[in-house]
């Protein structure tokens, strides 16, 4: 750490001149005040003014950097400790953006009185908050002695080492890596936040990881769809303000009027759960009109390769290696190979003499957008065919043009995953992936950019085991499948209040033996565990984070001191992994996991100790996902047909499946007894459940959730503006305060995700877990509600 | 020598960075602001109001205070000796604007000083800062950008110009804490 007096000046608060930079004197107060006289009037004018010197009031402290490191953009803070407490916080000098609000409000988070500082043991019930204080070494002699009965009845795979989101940085995952020395643990799987990224958009184009930031101010044009980088990217999203102010054009899709819509020229609000529909339609405007990018199609994806009618499949030269597509030669009119010489395939095959047998992967997809005329997705989506076409049109004549996708609410439906594909074949159609200024999805880091490695070794010879799919993690526990849980460990996350259905994963809980959650903050998941260990936070804690949030490879540091007895993920891990023999693993100093994981990165340890973050850009230059057309498949080209889809049961061509749960199913019984469609919404005072429980937040937004309505339902359930409302279906319900509002589609309810039940009720009590989808998706945006007075 | 603020609220996305960066530059408790931003909902838009102390021309904290606590400098900014404080709340009700803050916790009331320390030494506010899309300056008022002034919107002649949202006017400047019918914290009707 460094001491604050012995910085470098900071450029950039030197770059505009100000009319006060002399050390300025108050002049004389000659107003007599009127009011309660406490003291003479006069007073002031008899005492010398305020001396304003310049002199730094932080000066005596030092200085402590660290990476903000949860669900979001990653900031590297810095922070300014006296006497061990964190006292302020600043925007570190490396950084891709400014930090926000939340990053500001961590110096609340440190110092809470709300902080656990000793191990808790559960002495009543789950769930019913009472606990005791007990020790360190009690603490670990139980973990032991039910770690032990798990591993003598049922074995390590009754075990569940469970992470979340709560923390990208990397010393915090130790936990897991023991799970691998125990023999191997039961997994979760799933996909939770850009639910339909791996199944819709990874398989396509072999990868996920697409950092977009520095391609926004170049674009022409931009589809938010279904997010809202005003919250979800706030510190960049003045990037977005420059693109305009360039001249291009920002379009919204979102049933409610996001910060991002407000600023935007363009939005629709389609129903939830229809973005495919609307994706297949701008796709047919395209094709119909000529605005297919042909050339790029053909070079850069599977378009027009050929399917075997007869088997449906990729006509392969060798069905067991997916690099020998066939294409057809009009020269020849032959099959030849998808990347032989001198050869240019049509993209249909429907007017050829092979189409009896064959057809190309463009004429199945073109079959899927036909289907979406202007007739059937305006009733689909209640969206004007104008606009989709008018959307449609600019974004493929746009010069530039990119999807962001990055936290789309829009993924977290039932069709999440082919909702995102549609978009993928929207933007390879138009050849908008690739270069200088387009893309899509926009998400990822320095582990993008250049090479990581793991903190911890792990046990190679770790057993695999059928994970659980997270949807149903309450029907799995409780049905003992595939095992019975006979001890879980939950750290970096609270899914009691994330997870769908929250009201099943408390059943589990209850299931489970003996549940353990590392926490700084009492919260849902901790009031249903047997043992709640307090950790350390930011600035408390030595760490690296070298993720896929942020570009800046950055460190962090331990200057604060932690309240009572809260310990370090690694310290915890190491303690429990001495038990078992294994500590050889975990108990390095820091330093040395953190070398690990800058492995191949190019950046030393001592390097990053001194600048405290390196960003990767620097590392990269030119870099552009996807350069030139060039993805990440076998083949190298994009893959519109998808084996991987068929394997889970599903189509080989994205296409629009309508929700089970969706209020346009009008005829089903559940629609009709709750024919609202609830959404969830990001909000700037949280990350999932992390921040909202700071006065710093609360008082900036409220102390009760809000819940946007729109003035047409509201009055026919006779809710009026400020109201205390509950919101409810079979699985539970959320309450809240109305606010009732225009701005959001008749039919619509809208939920801030991010309360629990320590600060109200969480909106995952009502959440849909439907289970299978396509990618396993967490379907919050898929849910039927309805709505009450009362709270 | 006049200070003022500009807003560009028509920029202004509502991250409410100016709000919580203010606090801990001044280190004031959780929950107490210097500087808020509300949330003003209209059919078909939002807009967001950030609002600190306007550095009036005639400061009626300072006409007012009974122990003297608050001065105008020479550059114009209007600041307040927090050591004298009494906690007796004139100040918010002087103020046309509810500008200052009172702090349960110390029983005080705080308000922005434009940064006056952060000025002598050469460095912006820190509103101006940490706002992500520079929306924010404190400036000599000839120096501000165009925008709409609430100079004559009271007696005091305040220091504030705004860039406004399309979706309001001026008036939703006329209090730091908004009109009636807020709902909790944070959001209001236009």
């Amino acid at each position: 750490m460094t001491k604050n007096v012995e910085r470098a000046a900071d450029p950039k608060l030197t770059r505009r001149a100000f009319v006060g930079a002399a050390a300025a004197t108050a002049a004389v107060a000659g107003l007599a005040g009127c009011a309660p006289a406490a003291e003479p009037a006069d007073k002031a004018a008899e005492d010398e003014g305020l001396a304003f010197t310049g002199e730094d009031e932080f000066a005596d402290c030092t200085l402590v950097y660290g990476c903000c490191s949860p669900e979001c953009q990653h900031h590297l803070l810095k922070g300014y400790v006296r006497d061990g407490k964190l006292v302020k916080v600043e925007s570190g000098e490396v950084n891709e953006s400014p930090a926000c609000a939340r990053g500001f409000a961590r110096v609340e988070l440190c110092n809470s009185d709300k902080r656990l500082t000793k191990p808790l043991k559960l002495k009543g019930e789950k769930g019913s908050g009472d606990f005791e204080e007990i020790s360190w070494d009690e603490a670990y002699d139980l973990i032991e002695e039910k770690l032990r009965y798990a591993l003598d009845n049922g074995g390590s795979q009754s075990i569940i080492v469970q992470g979340g989101s709560g923390n990208f940085s990397s010393l915090t995952s130790a936990m897991g890596t023991l799970g691998s020395w125990l023999g191997g643990t039961t997994a979760i799987t799933g996909n939770f936040c850009c639910a339909g990224i791996d199944s819709g958009l990874g398989t396509v184009l072999g990868s996920r990881t697409t950092p977009l930031r520095n391609e926004l101010e170049k674009a022409n044009y931009i589809i938010a769809w279904g997010n809202n980088p005003v919250v979800t990217m706030t510190g960049y999203f003045g990037r977005f303000q420059k693109m305009m102010e360039n001249g291009g054009t920002l379009c919204t899709i979102d049933p409610f009027l996001s910060e991002t819509a407000d600023k935007s020229q363009e939005w629709i609000q389609p129903w939830p759960g229809t973005d495919s529909a609307v994706a297949l339609a701008m796709l047919k405007v395209v094709i119909d009109e000529g605005l297919t990018d042909e050339e790029y199609l053909i070079a850069h994806t599977t378009a027009p390769c050929l399917i075997d009618k007869k088997t449906n499949a990729p006509a392969f030269t060798d069905p067991a290696d997916d690099t020998t597509y066939q294409v057809y030669d009009p020269a020849s009119k032959k099959l030849v190979a998808h990347d032989a010489a001198g050869v240019t395939p049509p993209l249909s095959v429907a007017d050829t003499d092979i189409a009896d047998q064959y057809v190309t992967i463009y004429d199945l997809i073109k079959a899927e957008a036909d289907k979406w005329g202007k007739e059937a997705v305006e009733a689909e989506s209640g969206c004007s065919y104008d606009d989709i076409a008018r959307i449609a049109r600019d974004y493929a004549t746009a010069e530039k043009a990119i999807i962001i996708q990055n936290m789309g609410g829009y993924q977290r439906t039932e069709n999440g995953a082919y909702a995102t594909a549609t978009q993928v074949y929207l933007a390879l159609f138009c050849g908008h992936v690739g270069h200088e200024g387009d893309g899509l999805y926009d998400a990822g880091g320095s582990s993008a950019l250049v090479p990581s490695g793991q903190a911890f070794e792990s046990n190679p010879d770790a057993a695999q085991y059928e994970a659980i799919p997270f949807p149903h993690f309450g029907e799995f526990v409780l049905e003992d499948k595939p095992t019975k849980i006979n001890f879980m460990w939950v750290d970096c996350g609270n899914p009691v209040a994330q997870m769908p259905n929250t009201n099943m994963w408390k059943k589990a809980l209850e299931h489970i033996p003996f549940v353990v959650k590392v926490d700084q903050f009492m919260n849902s998941t901790c009031l249903w565990s047997d043992l709640v260990l307090p950790n350390t936070a930011l600035f408390e804690t030595p760490n690296i984070t070298h993720s896929a949030r942020s570009a800046v490879i950055q460190i962090s540091e331990a200057g604060v001191t932690p309240p009572g007895e809260a310990k370090t993920d690694l310290e915890i891990t190491a303690e429990v992994a001495k038990r078992f023999g294994f500590e050889q693993y975990f108990n390095e100093d820091p330093s040395v996991y953190i070398t690990r994981v800058l492995e191949g990165s190019g950046v030393t340890y001592d390097e990053l100790v001194e600048k405290k973050g390196v960003n990767a850009w620097d590392l990269v230059p030119g870099w552009i996902a996807y350069k030139d057309g060039n993805f990440d498949t076998s083949t190298g080209k994009a893959h519109l047909w998808v084996q991987a889809w068929v394997d889970e049961g599903f189509p080989p061509i994205a296409c629009h499946q309508r929700p089970v749960e969706h209020p346009l199913n009008a005829d089903s019984e559940l629609a009709k007894k709750y024919p609202l469609a609830a959404v969830q919404r990001k909000t700037r005072h949280q990350v999932h459940t992390i921040f909202n429980n700071l006065e710093s937040m609360l008082s900036m937004d409220g102390h009760k959730p809000l819940i946007v309505l729109h003035p047409d339902d509201a009055a026919a359930r006779s809710i009026a503006m400020g109201d205390d409302i509950t919101v409810f279906n079979d699985r539970g319900e959320h309450s809240g305060v109305a606010l009732v509002s225009e701005n959001v589609k008749p039919g619509v309810v809208v939920l801030q995700n991010g309360w629990d039940d320590t600060t109200a009720s969480p909106t995952s009590n009502v959440t849909n877990n439907a289970w299978p989808t396509l990618g396993t998706i967490h379907c919050c945006n898929s849910t039927l509600v309805e709505v009450k007075k009362g709270a | 020598m006049a200070q003022g603020f500009f807003v560009n609220s028509a920029n202004c996305y509502g991250c409410k960075t100016c709000q919580v960066g203010c606090a801990n530059e001044k280190l004031l408790a959780p929950g107490v602001f210097m500087r808020r931003v509300r949330q003003v909902e209209k059919a078909g838009g939002h807009a967001f109001v950030s609002m600190a102390c306007n550095h009036c021309d005639e400061p009626a904290c300072m006409a007012n205070c009974p122990v003297g606590a608050y001065q105008k400098m020479d550059n114009g900014l209007v600041v307040q000796d927090h050591s004298k404080c009494i906690g007796c709340k004139t100040c918010i009700e002087a103020c046309p604007f509810h500008a200052p803050v009172y702090d349960e916790a110390t029983s005080t009331t705080y308000k922005c000083d434009g940064c006056a320390n952060r000025q002598a030494r050469g460095e912006m506010p820190v509103c101006t800062v940490v706002c992500p899309s520079a929306n924010l300056t404190l400036a000599e008022t000839d120096t501000l950008p165009e925008g709409t002034s609430v100079k004559d919107q009271s007696d005091t002649k305040p220091n504030l110009t705004v860039l406004l949202d399309e979706d309001i006017d001026a008036s939703l400047f006329a209090d730091i804490d908004g009109a009636a019918g807020l709902i909790d914290t944070g959001v209001e009707e236009a």
